[in-house]
C-alpha cells in the first residue's frame, strides 16, 4: 500500500480509524492530519463508517440478570453518594482532623466537647420539648395481591429524605422487583427499586427529584428488575402521606 | 414520565441528573447492542455480560460529559463497549485465530413491536444499511474488518493471526473500508 498520494495519507486512514497501525505509523497519520484539511474531511467520512460498523454484528439479548446487576449497583451508588453527601459540621471536620492528624489531641477535644454538650443537653432538651418536629411515619396498607405484608415509610423532619422499610412481602422471580411510585395528581415518579430477602423483609432509601413531602400518595407495584418508566405490574403496598 | 417516548439525548441529561428509571430505559433500548458488541469483540458470553454492566456504569457516571455535536448517543455506546471489549481482550488474549466473527446477514429487519418511535425507526433504518453494504464485502475483506474493528488487532497481528501477508491484510482493510464508504455515500444518495 502506497503510504501517501500526493503527500497526503489518506490511503492510511481506514486502518487508522480502526486502530490498526502500528504505533509509528498512528504518530506518523496524526502528525500529518494535524496540518492537512483535505485529509481531516476524509477522516471524518471514514469514521461514519467506523460508527455504523457495530450495527452490522447479529444481535443476541443479555440474560436478564445483567440488568437486575446494574441497577442494583446504580441503586447502591446512588445511596451512597446521598449519604456521603450529608453536610458535615464545622465541630465534625475538626473532630475528624484531630482524629486523623492528632490523636491525643483528638481524644482531649471529644472529651471537652462532651462535657460541654452534657452540659448544654439539659438547656437544649428543655426547649425541644416545645420547639422539636419528630421524624414522621407512614403506614402503607397491603392489597389482596400481597396479603400480610406491612410496609412503612419514615420521613425526616423536614419532609426532604425518607426511608422505606416493608415486611412480608413475597420474594420474586430473578426479573422482576417492587418499584416504588410517589403520586402526585396523575403523574408517577418512581422512587427506587428494592428487593425482598427470603423472609420477605427489605427496605430502601426513597431518591426522589423533589421532597417527599410535596407528594400526595406513595405505592409500591412489581415491576420488570431495574423498574418501570410508569406503573404496569401488580399492586401490593400504598398509602396516603397526609401533612 | 413516558420514558420510552423521550429521544436518547433527554434520556442522557434524565441520567446525568441520577434518574434511575432513564437509565432503565436506555439500558432495554441498546442493551442488546451493546452486548453483541461485546459478545462480537470477547467470544465469551460472561465477559460480554460484565463488560455490558460495566458500559451502562459508565454512562451512569460520564452521562454529563456526553457531547451531541461529538456523535450520536448510540455512536457514544458502540464506542465505549468497543473500547472496553478491546481492554478485556487484550488482557485475557484469547485465542483470536479462533474466533468467529458474526456480521448480520442483510437479511429485512421489521420494525420491533410497539409505538415504533423515531429512535427505533432511525436505528432499524442504519442497521439495514450497514449490514447490506457490509454484506457486499469479500469474505477475507469483512473477516481482517472484524478483527481490527472488534478486536482491536493491528496489522501485523492480524496477518500472523492468519498467516497472510501483511501487505495483503493492509490491503483488505483499506478496500473494504473504502468500499463501505462508497456503498454507504451512493445508497444515502440514491
Amino acid at each position: 500500500m502506497s503510504m501517501e498520494v500526493e503527500n497526503h495519507v489518506i490511503d492510511w486512514l481506514p486502518a487508522y480509524v480502526l486502530d490498526a497501525l502500528t504505533d509509528d505509523e498512528m504518530d506518523q497519520v496524526a502528525e500529518h492530519l494535524a496540518d492537512c484539511q483535505t485529509c481531516q474531511a476524509e477522516l471524518a467520512r471514514i469514521q461514519q463508517v467506523a460508527d455504523e460498523l457495530p450495527l452490522a454484528v447479529a444481535q443476541t439479548t443479555p440474560p436478564p440478570d445483567v440488568k437486575v446487576k446494574l441497577m442494583k449497583a446504580i441503586h447502591t451508588r446512588q445511596v451512597n453518594r446521598s449519604a456521603s453527601s450529608q453536610p458535615i459540621s464545622l465541630g465534625q471536620r475538626l473532630a475528624n482532623l484531630l482524629r486523623t492528624r492528632l490523636p491525643a489531641l483528638g481524644l482531649a477535644f471529644v472529651v471537652v466537647m462532651v462535657l460541654g454538650n452534657l452540659l448544654l443537653w439539659r438547656q437544649i432538651n428543655i426547649n425541644n420539648q416545645q420547639t422539636s418536629t419528630p421524624m414522621r411515619a407512614y403506614a402503607l396498607a397491603n392489597t389482596q395481591n400481597s396479603p400480610g405484608s406491612v410496609g412503612t415509610l419514615i420521613m425526616d423532619p423536614n419532609g426532604k429524605y425518607g426511608t422505606l422499610v416493608v415486611d412480608n412481602l413475597a420474594t420474586l422471580d430473578p426479573g422482576k422487583q417492587y418499584q416504588v411510585w410517589l403520586i402526585k395528581g396523575a403523574e408517577r415518579t418512581s422512587g427506587g427499586v428494592f428487593s425482598v430477602n427470603p423472609d420477605g423483609y427489605g427496605s430502601l432509601e426513597i431518591l426522589a427529584p423533589q421532597p417527599l413531602v410535596q407528594y400526595e400518595s406513595i405505592g409500591i407495584t412489581i415491576e420488570p428488575a431495574g423498574g418501570s418508566p410508569s406503573p404496569t405490574g401488580a399492586k401490593v403496598l400504598g398509602g396516603e402521606l397526609l401533612h | 414520565m413516558d420514558y420510552a417516548r423521550l429521544n436518547d439525548e433527554t434520556l442522557l441529561r434524565l441520567i446525568a441528573r441520577s434518574q434511575e428509571a432513564a437509565l432503565s430505559e436506555l439500558y432495554d433500548r441498546y442493551s442488546r447492542l451493546v452486548y453483541s458488541v461485546a459478545l462480537n469483540s470477547l467470544g465469551d458470553s460472561d465477559r460480554a455480560e460484565e463488560v455490558t454492566q460495566d458500559v451502562f456504569e459508565r454512562v451512569w457516571e460520564k452521562a454529563r460529559t456526553y457531547n451531541a455535536e461529538q456523535g450520536r448517543v448510540v455512536n457514544w455506546l458502540t464506542s465505549i463497549a468497543r473500547h472496553r471489549s478491546i481492554d478485556f481482550f487484550r488482557q485475557t488474549r484469547s485465542h483470536h485465530e479462533d474466533l468467529q466473527m458474526s456480521w448480520q446477514e442483510a437479511e429485512a429487519i421489521d420494525l420491533p413491536d410497539g409505538q415504533n418511535v423515531e429512535w427505533e425507526v432511525d436505528l432499524v433504518q442504519r442497521q439495514r444499511r450497514i449490514r447490506w453494504a457490509v454484506a457486499q464485502l469479500p469474505a477475507e475483506q469483512k473477516q481482517a474488518l472484524g478483527m481490527a474493528f472488534f478486536q482491536g488487532l493491528s496489522h501485523p497481528e492480524i496477518a500472523s493471526a492468519l498467516g497472510e501477508p501483511l501487505g495483503t491484510v493492509k490491503t483488505r482493510i483499506r478496500l473494504g473500508m473504502q468500499k463501505l464508504r462508497t456503498l454507504l455515500q451512493d445508497e444515502q444518495v440514491a
